[in-house]
């Protein structure tokens, strides 16, 4: 069953991933901007991680076959520290029109902070204006405060909740949630978040319309087969393949579409690597052709 | 070429086209790509053969202008094709001149014609233009023009926007056009066969741009994907009037990406006109490396020096020794400034079973004019086969 994989952070992984990934059946992969694990210290440093998931980032995946795309935001996290946030919101209307930007994202609440509220307003804003998409992300901590916060804000700027996907859910989020309209977005994590049979058990309470599930992988302890591993389950489980593919195909790419830049063509196309170099760089090692 | 020409500009090249072949009158016609006919654009003299006037407007068929040359005997007319780039834009009619020999008159007289066609290309933007209304769906030239229209208005951040926009807005697939870009300043082509539709797009916006185009050329190239990259370099090509944005061209020459090290260096006049010397000898042997023409980079053989020539001659060795192939156009450049050794090594080349590398060899000894080499050309003269070889040959050996 092909997976369309729509929340890793990839820059933060090695090849081996790319390639797993790929034999477990993901083709393609988005890859939403975040922060970094350290925190930056200027907007430069924003600039070249743009620059990396927008170009490197895609080709690296390229050599395992996979689709890349990317959203591009400044972070809920990252949007309180005044060395940079004015500067990041000012450079993010030229990175929206990049090809293989498929929306605004990740946006949110971390600390649920005014400066939050006020970045995460803006870029629903900028989200409007180049007509993508939005992915939020909901905090660790307080996490039904920050989706009501979230559908609230949503509501003052008058945003299309069908527009949004509301990501990291759980038990107590889902309901929140399930009637506004947004697609609803689940982590599956080793440790925390979610994980297999919770996430089945959601599927089966709920439904399946406007369900996504990601692994969310990124430097921290994560495992990027995690789609592959819940499909698992959920045959085990008897949920019917039709089903299953909504879930880990459907969903997400009738989501990240709206952004009117997924090429469904391109994506029933396989990726042939084309062994070139990005800007001077190859990750191919020993001999080439 | 479907804009307006300046009456003065086409009269005067005619008129020196007239004079150099020696004629006592001629005219020029522009070809109509819609109603395949071409119309007069302007005349000198009269036909002698009839002394009646021009017709306006002749038929364009496949041939019609085709016939280079359909030399006269009883002063009959003369036409010759107009080529910008590639592509056939009209025809100039000579009506009784003097006989056009072949060789080095023929040369001069297409050379006298492609001035005359840059003369009366259409500026870079409307050019651009066109190329694009004829490939791109209404749609995306209504937008292209509203972009075109807030550049032209100076607005950079419209622009800024556009840029990373222009592949999904208007394609990415080649533009397939085989004409050029005339710079009035500069009387050079900016051929556009190697460009993309995305590539057009972006270099109408800086063209269009009202304020400092070459500037924000160079900050579009810094902040740009690898194809916005490529469209600011191409851009440089058109609007780049001096030195100072020489840093994206060696940030692309420094670069191993091929699609960007060919946007700043192939038809590239820009990158040609303003890199200091060993620059641009490195970025020519560069080119050679990475398997690009190094007969696509605008003005090499003028800028040839002796340096470049044994800096090829030296990777010429360095490629035989390992046993791989040498690209054939080198030889053309290395021998503007014959180094010690390329004269023998030409001569070799001579037997060379590939075409291209006899075609290479032959035009470059026929540059040297080494009379050592002569008894190696016409022992090859008599046995080759090849007509162009035969052609370059017979015309150094005259």
């Amino acid at each position: 069953m092909r997976m369309f994989e729509p929340h890793a952070h990839m820059l933060s992984r090695v090849t081996d991933d790319y390639e797993q990934m790929a034999l477990a059946g993901i083709v393609a992969v988005l890859e939403p901007a975040f922060w970094l694990g350290q925190p930056r210290t200027s907007v430069g440093s924003f600039v070249d991680y743009f620059d990396a998931i927008i170009g490197w980032e895609r080709f690296r995946a390229e050599q395992f076959g996979m689709r890349h795309y990317c959203t591009i935001s400044l972070n809920p996290k990252e949007a309180n520290d005044d060395r940079f946030n004015e500067d990041v919101l000012r450079l993010l209307p030229r990175y929206l029109e990049k090809d293989g930007v498929l929306g605004v994202g990740e946006i949110g609440f971390d600390d649920i902070t005014p400066r939050e509220e006020r970045f995460l307003a803006a870029q629903l804003e900028l989200a409007r204006a180049h007509d993508l998409p939005a992915l939020v992300h909901t905090p660790h901590r307080d996490k039904v405060r920050g989706v009501e916060r979230t559908l609230a804000i949503m509501r003052e700027v008058n945003f299309p909740p069908e527009r949004v996907l509301i990501d990291h859910n759980t038990e107590q989020t889902v309901p929140l949630v399930i009637d506004t309209g947004c697609t609803m977005g689940f982590s599956i994590y080793p440790d925390t978040k979610m994980d297999e049979p919770r996430m089945v058990e959601i599927l089966k309470t709920w439904g399946t319309d406007r369900m996504v599930i990601n692994s969310a992988a990124d430097w921290g302890k994560s495992d990027p087969l995690k789609i592959p591993k819940t499909v698992n389950l959920m045959r085990q489980k008897g949920m019917p393949e039709h089903e299953i593919e909504k879930v880990v195909w459907h969903n997400p790419v009738s989501f990240y579409a709206k952004s009117g830049r997924l090429d469904l063509r391109e994506l029933d196309t396989p990726v042939t690597p084309s062994g070139q170099l990005f800007q001077g760089n190859s990750i191919l090692r020993g001999p080439r052709a | 070429m479907t804009t307006t020409v300046t009456q003065t500009s086409c009269d005067q090249a005619l008129k020196k086209l007239i004079d150099t072949v020696g004629a006592t009158g001629g005219a020029v016609y522009l070809g109509d790509r819609e109603r395949s006919v071409l119309k007069l654009a302007a005349a000198v003299g009269q036909r002698v053969a009839n002394d009646a006037s021009w017709p306006t407007e002749m038929s364009w068929g496949k041939d019609a202008a085709k016939r280079l040359i359909e030399v006269e005997r009883d002063r009959a007319p003369l036409t010759v094709p107009l080529l910008l780039g590639e592509e056939e834009v009209g025809a100039v009619i000579v009506s009784g001149g003097r006989h056009v020999a072949r060789g080095t008159e023929t040369e001069e007289l297409s050379n006298e014609c492609r001035a005359l066609a840059r003369a009366l290309a259409p500026e870079p933007l409307p050019a651009l233009e066109d190329e694009l209304r004829r490939r791109i769906p209404a749609g995306a030239c209504e937008w292209l023009k509203a972009v075109i229209a807030a550049a032209a208005r100076g607005d950079r951040d419209a622009v800024m926007t556009a840029f990373p926009a222009m592949g999904r807005r208007v394609g990415r697939e080649p533009l397939g056009s085989q004409s050029a870009l005339v710079r009035r300043d500069g009387d050079v082509e900016i051929y556009l066969r190697a460009w993309r539709l995305d590539d057009a797009g972006r270099v109408a916006l800086l063209c269009a741009f009202a304020g400092d185009a070459e500037a924000l050329a160079r900050e579009l190239y810094f902040s740009g994907d690898l194809r916005e990259r490529c469209g600011a370099l191409r851009g440089l090509a058109v609007v780049g009037r001096t030195a100072s944005a020489l840093d994206p061209v060696r940030d692309a020459i420094r670069s191993s990406a091929a699609e960007l090290f060919e946007a700043a260096l192939a038809e590239n006049p820009y990158a040609s006109r303003f890199l200091p010397d060993d620059e641009f000898r490195h970025a020519v042997l560069k080119a050679a490396f990475v398997g690009i023409s190094i007969a696509r980079v605008p003005g090499v053989e003028s800028r040839a020096d002796a340096e470049l020539s044994r800096m090829l001659l030296s990777y010429v060795t360095e490629r035989e020794v390992a046993g791989r192939s040498v690209p054939p156009d080198v030889w053309p450049v290395a021998a503007m400034h014959p180094t010690a050794g390329l004269v023998a090594k030409l001569c070799g080349y001579l037997e060379h079973p590939a075409t291209n590398h006899r075609i290479g060899a032959a035009q470059a000894l026929g540059r040297i004019g080494d009379r050592h080499a002569r008894p190696f050309m016409s022992d090859r003269l008599a046995r080759e086969d090849d007509r162009t070889v035969r052609r370059i040959l017979e015309r150094a050996l005259a």
